[in-house]
């Protein structure tokens, strides 16, 4: 296919121009700023069309940025094309669309599918593999080390990736980045931590089964009440036995009985000196004396009467009566002074009696129940003092019971305690555990999310070893065949000078010459820049397919760096080299000079015209 | 008489756990006690019956405080609980020696309990959940035959998660109503004598629909269920939200999508977020900005890049990225999930990483 004519209606900076060219080699010649970049982006639109929807990676349409400045509704033009013996007309109006596509034939007829005839003029093609093999620029870099840099990596990428652009290197690392932000979201400790926290879970779980866990409160409460009731009911009994023992005791002491014997010891005084009350009693009674005296003192009274009566009378009876008189008088007096002591005597007895049975019976009255009422008096001192016994034997025993009863209630206090403190420990198990289990659930979560991210991870790395397989295969097969005949290209644009291209396993890229290796960094850039060439060659050889030079090469400003021996051999070369179209885009006059001294076929157009 | 049935609300069940909002929703939770025991206020409740699963774990004397102190404020309904298995008695059990306010009647035993109300005219039967114990619905069933009384409102409650059984154990007896606990969502046995009322709070993605509580009348002339309503009482539901991706949905769309799905169905809702369909292979959902505002439990992603392989290949004949596409092509097996992630991963990185946009105009 052949570029025959260009017309611009509008496109950037362009507007209203026309450009014929021939077949073979074009000079497009134009000052800076004349629009050379514009022209030649014009013919990649009209060839290819413009990107309408966003470009990768957010840029603006494409579609835009090359509307004509003067007259935006003014945006497209026209390319006349031939191609076997045909001769077609390419329109697009890209204000209707970036895409908007219009053919005509020779005799103005619409053809009926434009994009298959475009598609079969360009070798179907796509705009991407001609911007990177047919429309040859230059490498962009200033300065050699750079340039070296940039040159390296084309070869590299071209060797790897079979294209310019394609960086299987920097796809790699892309997604070891992925791999690396994916990895910090990874969390490797939940495996881990999650068996540990479900064999923690276990743990806690089975101790808190142990039996000494058991919560035992209610029934040791109870149990406590029950000895405090007992106790107090075994205080209480003791308080009142003590009570009783003490007043039995008190009465006892008022009486003096310190014992049992005292009380029979005073029942026997008191029945002794009943005995001597009765014994006396009688005695005082009894009218002997008193008949005695009585005798006595009739006696008395009859002798002395006897003695006054019978007037003569010896002195001596006289006195003999009398004496006898007196001396029955003084027994009469004397029995009568027995009785009275007698008496007096009794009623001492009976004084005594009376004071000693006082206390016992309230009073000194001498009953003739007496003896029955004081044994009735002693028994009940007996009584209370058995009493008093009892009370002090059970009062004995009751303490003891106390003592036993405080000991349970300090045991049960005890019992408490620990009962209480082992609630505490399992209240703070029971809420660890349910910690532990929340932990658990957490880890569940974090380690399926952990099961996507490795999958991703493992996506990644599958990745990963596809490129670097399929790098491998395309450095085999296209590598080696890009890098013979770039070596081939360069030999004759060198003229001989440098001979091959080698790609070295760990990438290290030379030249040979005839003498020696040449690593690409020390080359000259203008070698540099028919490396350059070379490689675009090549490259553009193997999208052709075998279909030599039925594309338009566009060089956009390609030997500014050439020397002029470098530019003969260049130029020499490509027309020699190529059979298609060549338009060579250069706001130098040089090309045209050399041309025209190699006597190469050329024609040229000034775009400033 | 009125009372209310409910069970299952799992106090202190940490649903959410490691989640942004795990602590709010415990809270709403606790929330719904309250709101329960206003309810039971409110309507004058008489009686409620919580037939299991009070609290999620064996509960602690501050927990049990706290649950006192609400049930101290309802002086004049009686409240009847049973515990599940969740919550069952154990020996070790703080339960065991705590003293409930006297309107609660919890009884810790092992086998069935009869609590009588006669100021209520009611009996209720209850059975909790008691550690290494046999005893099922069973010996409740049995007991309650085997006691006679002649309070004319008779009812059951325990925690039974088969239907069939409580089924089996009820259906013939003379009770008025059976209050049963153990099935997540709400479920009549036999309508309006043998229900669940279902978790009083949903707790996973899994338990769809309304969750509340049952509230109800019996006569007091003839022992019958003359009304029994369900009320939903729950805060939030756990709802699934799906949604379909094309070529030309962008990041921004996107996000305010679901945020206006969200705000439609209920921010304090819960949400499994699924996301399917074909995507613009350049375009990645950033999200951060939903889940930060809403509750999303899970995003799944089951969107593909929808890249149209024959363009690529075209553009690519003769480098990495076409020998790439067409090895695929070529693999005659179907392609793994593995697979196709690893294959979308390497054609991200080769068109990212590729200089192309240089080449052009």
């Amino acid at each position: 296919m052949r570029i025959d004519r260009i017309h611009i209606d509008g496109f950037g900076r362009l507007r209203g121009l026309d450009l014929k060219l021939s077949e073979g080699m074009n000079i497009i010649y134009g000052r800076n700023e004349a629009g050379k970049s514009t022209l030649h982006a014009f013919l990649l639109a009209m060839l290819f069309g413009i990107e309408e929807k966003p470009g990768r990676l957010g840029q603006e349409a494409v579609l835009e940025r090359y509307r004509n400045w003067y007259e935006p509704e003014v945006y497209g033009g026209e390319l006349w094309l031939s191609h076997e013996g045909r001769i077609y007309r390419l329109c697009r109006n890209f204000n209707k669309g970036g895409k908007d596509l219009r053919i005509l034939d020779e005799a103005d007829t619409e053809i009926r599918d434009p994009e298959k005839l475009l598609s079969e003029l360009l070798l179907s093609l796509s705009s991407s593999v001609y911007s990177s093999t047919a429309s040859i620029g230059q490498l962009k870099s200033a300065t050699g080390r750079n340039m070296a840099r940039e040159l390296k990596k084309y070869i590299i990428g071209l060797n790897t990736t079979g294209s310019f652009d394609m960086d299987a290197e920097a796809a790699v690392r892309y997604l070891s980045l992925k791999k690396e932000s994916l990895e910090k979201r990874y969390e490797t400790e939940a495996t881990r931590e999650y068996a540990s926290v479900i064999g923690r879970i276990k743990n806690l779980e089975s101790e808190l089964e142990q039996p000494e866990n058991e919560n035992r409160l209610g029934y040791l409460h109870d149990r406590q009440s029950d000895t405090d009731q007992k106790l107090r009911e075994a205080e209480q009994r003791h308080k009142e036995l003590k009570e009783r023992e003490e007043n039995a005791g008190e009465i006892l002491k008022e009486q003096g009985f310190a014992d049992r014997t005292s009380i029979d010891r005073a029942e026997e005084d008191i029945i002794k000196a009943h005995e001597d009350h009765v014994r006396r009693h009688r005695q005082a009674k009894s009218l002997v004396p008193s008949v005695i005296s009585g005798i006595l003192l009739v006696g008395a009274l009859l002798l002395s009467a006897a003695a006054f009566y019978f007037n003569k009378l010896p002195s001596a009876v006289f006195f003999a009566l009398i004496g006898a008189s007196v001396l029955l008088l003084a027994g009469a007096i004397a029995a009568a002074a027995v009785k009275r002591s007698r008496q007096k005597r009794a009623e001492a007895v009976e004084k005594e009696l009376g004071e000693r049975i006082l206390p016992y019976l309230g009073s000194s009255e001498i009953s003739e129940n007496l003896l029955l009422d004081i044994h009735e008096r002693m028994e009940g001192y007996r009584r209370l003092y058995q009493t008093r016994m009892d009370a002090l034997e059970e009062g004995k025993r009751t303490a003891e019971e106390i003592i036993e009863l405080s000991r349970e209630q300090a045991e049960g206090r005890d019992d408490i305690e620990k009962q209480q403190a082992v609630n505490r420990e399992v209240e703070e198990k029971l809420l660890l555990l349910n910690s532990l289990r929340n932990r658990a659930s957490e880890l569940r979560m974090i380690i399926s999310d952990n099961k996507r991210i490795k999958n991703d991870m493992d996506a990644i790395d599958m990745a990963v070893e596809n490129i670097e397989e399929l790098s491998h295969e395309v450095r085999s097969s296209l590598g080696a065949y890009i890098n013979e005949e770039a070596g081939r290209i360069l030999s004759k644009v060198t003229a001989g000078a440098y001979r091959r291209l080698s790609v070295s396993d760990d990438m290290q890229i030379s030249v040979e010459t005839r003498e020696r290796s040449i690593p690409i960094e020390d080359l000259s850039m203008g070698t540099m820049d028919q490396v350059y060439l070379a490689l675009r060659l090549s490259a553009l050889r193997l999208v052709e397919g075998g279909r030599d030079g039925e594309l338009p090469v566009l060089f956009d400003d390609s030997f500014t760096l050439y020397d002029d021996e470098r530019l003969r051999g260049a130029l020499s070369f490509i027309s020699g080299y190529y059979k298609g179209q060549i338009l060579i885009f250069t706001c130098q006059k040089r090309e045209e000079t050399v041309l025209r001294e190699l006597g190469a076929a050329f024609s040229s157009v000034d775009m400033s015209a | 008489m009125r009372f209310i049935h409910f069970s299952d609300l799992r106090l202190g069940y940490n649903a959410e756990s490691g989640r942004r909002w795990e602590q709010e929703r415990s809270q709403e939770i606790s929330g719904t006690l309250k709101k329960i025991i206003k309810r039971a206020e409110e309507t004058s409740c008489e009686l409620i019956l919580i037939s299991g699963e009070l609290f999620s774990h064996q509960p602690v004397t501050a927990e049990l405080e706290e649950v006192n102190r609400l049930f101290l404020s309802v002086p004049g309904t009686e409240i009847v609980i049973v515990s599940g298995r969740s919550d069952r008695i154990r020996r070790n059990s703080p339960v065991r020696s705590f003293s409930w306010a006297p309107n609660v009647h919890f009884e810790i035993s092992d086998g069935p309990v009869k609590y009588r109300f006669p100021r209520l005219g009611a009996v209720v039967y209850g059975m909790s959940m008691y550690e290494h114990s046999g005893k099922g619905t069973d010996e409740l069933a049995d007991f309650i035959k085997e006691d006679g009384d002649e309070l004319l409102i008779k009812l059951a409650t325990i925690w039974e998660p088969s239907r069939e059984k409580a089924k089996e154990a009820f259906s013939g007896m003379d009770i008025s109503y059976a209050a049963l606990g153990g099935v997540n969502s709400r479920l009549d046995v036999v309508p309006q004598r043998i229900c669940y009322p279902g978790g009083a709070e949903p707790v996973s993605m899994s338990d769809g629909g309304p969750h509340g509580i049952i509230e109800g009348e019996i006569s007091a002339a003839s022992g019958r269920v003359i009304r029994l309503e369900f009320v939903p009482m729950a805060s939030v539901t756990y709802m699934p939200l799906a949604v379909n991706i094309n070529k030309c949905t962008t990041e921004s769309e996107l996000r305010e999508l679901i945020c206006a799905e969200i705000e439609k169905r209920g921010t304090s809702n819960i949400y499994r977020l699924r996301l399917f369909g074909a995507r613009n292979p350049d375009v990645s959902f950033e999200l951060s900005a939903v889940t930060e505002k809403y509750r999303i439990a899970e995003i799944i992603d089951e969107t593909e890049p929808q890249y149209d392989f024959g363009a690529l290949y075209e553009e690519h004949p003769y480098d990495l990225l076409g020998y790439y596409i067409s090895r695929l092509r070529k693999q005659k097996r179907e392609l793994s999930e593995l697979d196709k992630k690893a294959m979308y991963y390497g054609i991200d990185a080769l068109l990212r990483t590729s200089g192309r946009e240089e080449q052009r105009a």
